[in-house]
């Protein structure tokens, strides 16, 4: 089995930037994937070549003027009953056709399910790299590697550490990208894109997956941390349910979304949905409260982006106050009990 | 009668691993070593299937000679062979080179029915390798299992999929990724931990696997780290101080300021 192609001259070849535009369920386009379109419009505005977004999915047209909002140069898109859920065969199948036929010099992805699924299948298939999880995403010019290569930055080391890292010979450079890295930026108006209709002509007859009955549908039910402007979160010193219960009124006094460490979750004190500190899961809030949370790494690498991160622990030695803006030495429920009531008197509901 | 493949690897503890500040390379000395999390997940996956439907399991690692540690933890959960994947050329490989090496190592070693992989690696972070190796493989990848039975030539897994649970039935031979959703692993005890340091291991290096130094580790492989940054995420630590109520008070300032709670 060969390894990928030395051949200098080749990269030169490859050009522009191809996005995974991901239709969720048939409802709507990943908020990431908008944001990695106006990523790809500032990366081949550094270095020359095209914008192309691939949009796959049922009756997929129907998201045609979303996506050219944010200024691809041009749509490829393909709809069909088959490409209605993300499929491990289809998608890499036809993906691979484009990048084969286009050759962009660089694919992203947003790192959900699907381009997680996707991107490192069709790594494998081009013999390139893939940088998985980027957190950062920008155009070097190294005297040692080449010119206008793409550095991808990522965690390593469960977020200890960050690793720089390029593609400087094989094609595409592919990353697969956190949701909230890159803002979503519409050029404004004026912008049309060429839609390219691309025919679905795949023979269903080998997927290899077959259905025994009809699946349930599996809501976990969705509470946008990632999107939050403020986060009350709370952990091992919220001592039991109903003390931790509390977060809620005060989260909605303060209009802000409710998070939780592993302990709360697995105590079912709260949902797992909650959990700040999954994989992928990584929150940019205004501000970011919280309560009896000691600050194990797995969660506090995920609280990062906060403007302003407040923590309240009677622990005075709480790894969290290492990365906290504020420090409150107090017992947590008993704190939350004097701010909820502060708060409710001076800003009684109804007015 | 199964056929199964485990990949395991052994991981620093990440916790402890340091960048060498004159040059941002990692230093993993003095960081320990142990199976990676989702491996172990991995290792139970493969002896729960062998004690329910009868078979026999390997495990593999790719790694340097100190690997040898998580083939006999494996061994000790109860996989009856183990292949360390070693050669010095090795070293450095990214996601690809890996999930290429992993590949030859099984096919030179056996024909498998089920191979079962760990999501993610703690220090890597990519969870990119096992989709790599149904690539390689040309075989299904099957993740967030609930269930896995054998009937016959397939297998039938209920799974969670996007937003749906399914029920589905797949041939083998299949690869699965597992982690600590799908099981709770065996601990074993001192004496199948001893039994297991008498058992033989086999070795493969480049030689057996084919190939030249060109296609392996830092050379063979398209991604390249440049460098390593060690994050410090210090910040003020104001302590809002006095009595409960002054730091309450002190509390709501803050948030005020920053456009929370304004008249």
């Amino acid at each position: 089995m060969k390894g990928y192609d030395r051949e200098n001259s080749e990269v030169g070849t490859w050009k522009g930037v191809m996005v995974f535009t991901e239709v969720q369920d048939h409802e709507r386009i990943l908020e990431g994937s908008l944001e990695l379109l106006s990523c790809g419009r500032k990366l081949a505005e550094r270095l020359g070549g095209e914008v192309s977004a691939v949009l796959m999915g049922l009756d997929a047209e129907q998201y045609l003027p979303e996506v050219e909002r944010f200024g691809p140069d041009k749509i490829f898109c393909c709809s069909h009953r088959a490409l209605k859920h993300y499929d491990s065969q289809i998608f890499p199948d036809m993906f691979t056709a484009l990048i084969r036929e286009h050759r962009p010099s660089i694919v992203l992805f947003p790192a959900s399910e699907a381009g997680s699924d996707l991107a490192p299948r069709l790594a494998q298939r081009f013999s390139t790299g893939l940088t998985a999880h980027c957190t950062g995403l920008e155009i070097i010019d190294s005297e040692e590697h080449g010119q206008g290569l793409l550095l991808m930055k990522r965690p390593a080391f469960s977020g200890n550490v960050t690793a720089e890292i390029i593609c400087p010979h094989a094609r595409p450079q592919m990353a697969t990208v956190q949701p909230g890295v890159f803002r979503k930026d519409e050029p404004g108006a004026g912008n049309e894109s060429r839609h390219i209709k691309i025919d679905f002509n795949y023979d269903l007859s080998c997927l290899r997956i077959r259905s025994r009955e009809a699946p349930l549908r599996w809501d976990r039910h969705r509470v946008p941390l990632e999107q939050a402007g403020v986060i009350i979160a709370g952990g091992r010193g919220m001592c039991s349910k109903s003390e931790f219960e509390d977060l809620y009124r005060l989260s909605d006094l303060v209009g802000g979304e409710v998070g939780a460490t592993r302990v709360p979750v697995f105590n079912s004190w709260c949902g797992q949905e909650r959990m700040i500190g999954q994989t992928g899961k990584s929150i940019r809030p205004v501000l970011y409260a919280g309560f009896g949370i000691s600050g194990q790494l797995q969660h506090t690498s995920s609280i990062l982006d906060s403007e302003i991160i407040i923590a309240v622990n009677i622990d005075t030695d709480a790894p969290i106050f290492e990365i906290s803006d504020y420090a409150v030495y107090e017992d947590a429920p008993r704190f939350i009990r004097c701010l909820i009531e502060r708060i409710e008197k001076e800003h009684p509901p109804g007015t | 009668m199964l056929n199964i493949a485990v990949c395991v690897k052994q991981v620093p503890d990440t916790g402890k691993v340091r960048i060498d500040p004159a040059d941002g390379t990692l230093v993993r000395e003095g960081a320990g070593a142990m199976m990676n999390p989702d491996d172990l997940h991995a290792v139970e996956a493969a002896i729960d299937l062998k004690e329910r439907f009868s078979g026999t399991v390997t495990v593999f690692t790719m790694g340097p000679p100190a690997a040898r540690e998580v083939l006999i933890q494996a061994m000790a959960m109860g996989a009856d062979r183990a292949v360390l994947v070693s050669d010095p050329v090795f070293a450095g490989s990214d996601t690809l080179v890996t999930g290429r090496i992993l590949s030859l190592a099984i096919g030179k070693t056996g024909t498998f029915d089920i191979i079962i992989t760990g999501v993610e690696s703690i220090d890597g972070n990519t969870g990119s390798v096992g989709y790599q190796l149904s690539e390689f493989l040309d075989m299904p990848l099957l993740t967030r299992i609930h269930s896995i039975e054998v009937a016959g030539k397939c297998v039938l897994v209920e799974r969670i999929y996007g937003h749906e649970y399914q029920k589905i039935e797949v041939d083998l031979p299949v690869l699965l990724a597992v982690n600590r959703q799908t099981n709770t692993h065996r601990h074993p005890g001192l004496a199948a931990v001893n039994l297991a340091f008498e058992k033989e291991i086999q070795v493969l290096t480049m030689k057996e696997i084919g190939g030249s130094a060109d296609d392996y580790g830092i050379k063979g492989s398209p991604t390249m780290v440049v460098n390593y940054e060690s994050i410090s995420h210090k910040r003020d630590r104001v302590v809002l101080s006095g009595s409960l109520d002054e730091k309450v008070d002190a509390f709501m300032d803050v948030i005020r300021k920053h456009g929370i709670l304004r008249y």
